[in-house]
């Protein structure tokens, strides 16, 4: 799998792509992005890229189908087309899922539910008459399989992305920007990211069981900071290389752990995916609109879905259901209560979401409550806990852990932004880079970095 | 000259890249034959400039072909050639371990015999009042008891044979004794936790467990450290920790020159499993366990089988598998002179009939789970050599 964290993206795949966009004229930049999307994607794919190439085309033809000039309203024959796509993309989806459950054989393809995402998103948008103008076969190609986005997303809009322009120039502050984002996700994920992993990783090691609470309460922060670091920077990875590419920036993720409360917090985690749910699963059930009870049942569903989106074994369905449970408890019962008091927001977020990350993580439902078990040592004594083991992790990850939770904060990041123009940020993001490189050149000549014992 | 201004004003970012990158470049290319010679460059997939990377990974620094150009792959010799040829081992099979083992073998030619045999014509020169615990052999034959046999396992046909050696490799098994010269040798049997009192352990990441999760912290010493390897273990800081629990960092010939051991515990190898071939590693055992007979000349030596991996790490995992793990253990139990240096095997504490680890002792198929190092507790203290007095 080509991961922009590999020295083969950074320094062969993406300075020659860039080179070839921008010497081609900008009107034929987009036939040179599918190609090169096409070329990444088998990259890491190998002949699953045929089956992207044919779902696009069908897409295309299909949403051909179902676009309509406004006046004239849907006709049928844009309805009958718009059912055949979601038959065929909720059918791809669904069919891959449930074999991946049923056999581990089955190699799902990279990526596919983030593109299966987009093409349903990009026929209801049609269906609805969102996207006013006919999109044209270059547009919706590149769309669907733009390589910042092919393998782990964003979700993005046809209507949010900036499809529609006409043609691809690149103005010198996009490329900056793009640039400084793309090497501040490249840092985040390879600088702290990754060192946290292994942090998670001693804990398994160790066995739930025998963890000691502060260190079990520590791998909970540990874990959802380092999913966060990892997530939040390959979205600016891939919302940087948009941007070099003449795309607009995609937010993925609003700074989650400043959010007031489980359902903001939703609303700024894993942002593309949370909206997509609301606009394309939750309003057309009805949303709010239908009464509390309604409500309640359409939360369930969207919830249901999203846990089945993450995996299939029945942590993700724990996971899914208390986050359900947690959003109703505050939209229902403390939602007043919030609203006056934003702490109670914050302590549902900061002390809540670690758990559920907790749930997320542990697959097995035997080491899940031997986990929470420690985690509330109230029911008993663990199996021959080190009390020092505490103290042990904490001395190597603390500047990790730090430099993470810092970056939780608004305020830390806008500071970097804000600056991203001055001489000592850039020489410093520079410095980031580099050390980046040393960290993954180590690790693909020594594939025990993060595994050596 | 404006032009260039100019490009800096606009695009500050990609110069400072450009501009740091530049001089990586002609470092890594001009340097690639000499200096990281060692190194393979796939210039498909990487740039040059990854070589300046490894190499001050591994203490290979730009300046060094300034100051003696000609002598490349000196100092580095180990680590640097360890890591280049796991990586290539890894990558594409075959090609890491086979000229190395071709030479490992052309060099063992004061190779002894196998020590696993019957032990037949005993020689005892005196055997009058043998405590119960022993029996009586010959110099060269070790009786069966004196050490524990390898465990094999199943082999799930995953290996890298980059990391074998040839089934036929003859071990040059050179490590002097001094006890027990006169062919008298003691049965493997049952001691409590006091035997410990003066042991040392040294290892990896495992006897890290063992001393933070196991029952003789307080009683033993213990020299580990994550990540250490028969390679590289002299060059870097361990933990001690003495026999009152009290630990701090040291080197290994720091604390062997300092204290004496009435036995000393060995446990290096499983982060060699991506390394060289077998015989390279255990050539580099041997050399260890000689340097710890030099400073400990009183000392028993318990070379401690390296642990398997689970099932699914065997199945899937070209080096850390049972395969490549069996063979190595087969090699330095030959070290094992059953007089004053000792195999122990703790393999069939925690395996299956099929040799795997089982998989509820460990949570990541390569180390026990803190609840599980009481099993190697065990088998420390029911293989234990005790002179009889």
């Amino acid at each position: 799998m080509i991961l922009f964290n590999s020295l083969t993206f950074l320094f062969r795949f993406f300075p020659v792509f860039l080179a070839i966009y921008y010497l081609t004229p900008a009107r034929f930049r987009e036939v040179v992005l599918f190609f090169g999307s096409i070329v990444f994607y088998a990259m890491g794919a190998g002949y699953m890229a045929i089956m992207l190439t044919v779902l696009t085309i069908a897409n295309y033809i299909l949403g051909q189908m179902v676009f309509y000039v406004d006046k004239g309203g849907v006709r049928p024959q844009n309805k009958r087309a718009f059912i055949a796509a979601l038959i065929l993309d909720v059918g791809a989806l669904v069919v891959f899922k449930a074999l991946s459950g049923i056999t581990d054989k089955v190699v799902l393809p990279l990526g596919f539910s983030f593109y299966l995402f987009k093409m349903i998103s990009y026929q209801a948008d049609l269906f609805r008459g969102e996207i006013t103008r006919r999109p044209e076969i270059m547009d919706t190609v590149v769309y669907f399989t733009m390589f910042p986005q092919v393998t782990q997303g964003p979700i993005s809009r046809w209507n949010s992305i900036g499809f529609e322009k006409r043609d691809r120039t690149v103005t010198v502050k996009a490329f900056n920007d793009g640039l400084f984002f793309f090497v501040l996700g490249l840092g985040m994920k390879v600088l702290l990211a990754d060192p946290l992993s292994i942090l998670w990783n001693e804990i398994g090691k160790i066995g739930y069981e025998s963890i000691s609470t502060p260190l079990a309460w520590m791998g909970a922060i540990g874990y959802s900071l380092r999913l966060y670091m990892d997530f939040w920077g390959y979205s600016l990875m891939s919302a940087g290389i948009g941007m070099m590419l003449g795309y607009h920036f995609v937010i993925n993720f609003l700074h989650p752990y400043w959010a007031c409360g489980i359902g903001d917090f939703y609303r700024r985690w894993h942002a593309t995916l949370g909206s997509w749910f609301r606009d394309y699963v939750y309003i057309p059930l009805g949303g709010n609109r239908k009464g509390n009870l309604r409500t309640i049942l359409n939360l369930a569903v969207v919830w249901l879905l999203t846990g089945l989106w993450h995996g299939i074994t029945p942590n993700f369905l724990i996971w899914s259901g208390v986050l359900f449970l947690l959003i109703v408890w505050e939209k229902f019962v403390v939602d007043g209560l919030i609203s006056s008091f934003p702490i109670i927001g914050h302590l549902h977020v900061w002390l809540l979401i670690p758990l559920t990350w907790v749930i997320f993580a542990i697959p097995d439902l035997s080491d899940l409550r031997s986990y929470f078990m420690r985690l509330f040592p109230f029911f008993g004594n663990g199996v021959n806990v080190n009390s020092g083991d505490f103290m042990k992790q904490l001395t190597t990850y603390w500047p990790l852990l730090l430099i993470s939770l810092l970056l939780c904060t608004p305020h830390w990041y806008r500071a970097i932004v804000r600056n991203r123009r001055r001489l000592p940020v850039l020489i410093a993001l520079v410095i980031v880079f580099w050390i980046c490189v040393y960290r993954i050149v180590i690790s693909a000549s020594n594939p025990f970095m993060y595994f050596s014992f | 000259m404006s032009f260039l201004k100019l490009l800096w004003k606009r695009f500050t970012l990609l110069c400072i890249l450009a501009l740091t990158a530049l001089p990586l470049m002609i470092i890594g290319w001009t340097g690639r034959k000499t200096l990281y010679s060692e190194y393979e460059l796939n210039p498909l997939r990487q740039p040059g400039l990854t070589l300046v990377f490894q190499g001050i990974h591994d203490g290979v620094y730009p300046w060094q072909s300034l100051i003696r150009p000609k002598e490349e792959g000196e100092e580095e010799g180990a680590s640097a050639a360890d890591s280049s040829s796991a990586d290539e081992a890894t990558v594409d099979g075959t090609t890491a371990g086979a000229g190395a083992t071709d030479e490992a073998a052309g060099e063992a030619g004061t190779a002894e015999t196998p020590v696993y045999t019957e032990a037949e014509d005993a020689e005892v020169e005196e055997m009058k009042t043998l405590p119960a615990n022993a029996i009586a052999g010959s110099l060269d034959v070790i009786p069966e008891g004196v050490c524990n046999p390898v465990m094999q396992a199943v082999d799930y046909d995953v290996v890298n044979v980059g990391f074998l050696s040839p089934d036929d490799t003859e071990y040059n098994t050179d490590t002097e004794g001094i006890f027990a010269k006169n062919g008298i040798y003691y049965k493997l049997g049952l001691v409590d936790s006091t035997y410990f009192t003066d042991a040392l352990f040294i290892g990896d990441s495992r006897t890290v467990g063992l001393c933070e999760y196991g029952s003789l912290k307080g009683t033993a010493a213990f020299l580990a450290k994550e990540s250490v390897n028969v390679y590289n273990i002299l060059d870097q800081e361990l933990r001690y920790t003495d026999h009152d629990g009290e630990s701090w960092g040291a080197y290994v010939e720091e604390i062997l020159e300092e204290n004496q051991y009435g036995k000393v515990y060995v446990a290096l190898g499983v982060n060699e499993l991506g390394i060289g071939t077998t015989y390279m590693y255990y050539e580099k055992y041997r050399e260890f366990i000689s340097l710890i007979r030099e400073y400990q000349p009183d000392a028993l030596i318990y070379i401690q089988g390296i642990m398997h991996v689970s099932y699914d790490k065997s199945s899937s995992d070209s080096c850390r598998n049972n395969t490549v793990i069996s063979q190595r253990n087969m090699a330095i139990s030959t070290l094992a002179n059953g007089r004053d240096i000792f195999y122990i095997d703790m393999n069939p504490y925690v395996c299956d009939e099929d040799g795997d680890l089982y998989e509820d002792l460990s949570g990541d198929g390569i180390h026990l789970k803190a609840s599980a190092y009481e099993n190697w507790d065990r088998c420390l203290m029911e293989n234990a050599i005790v002179t009889g007095e």
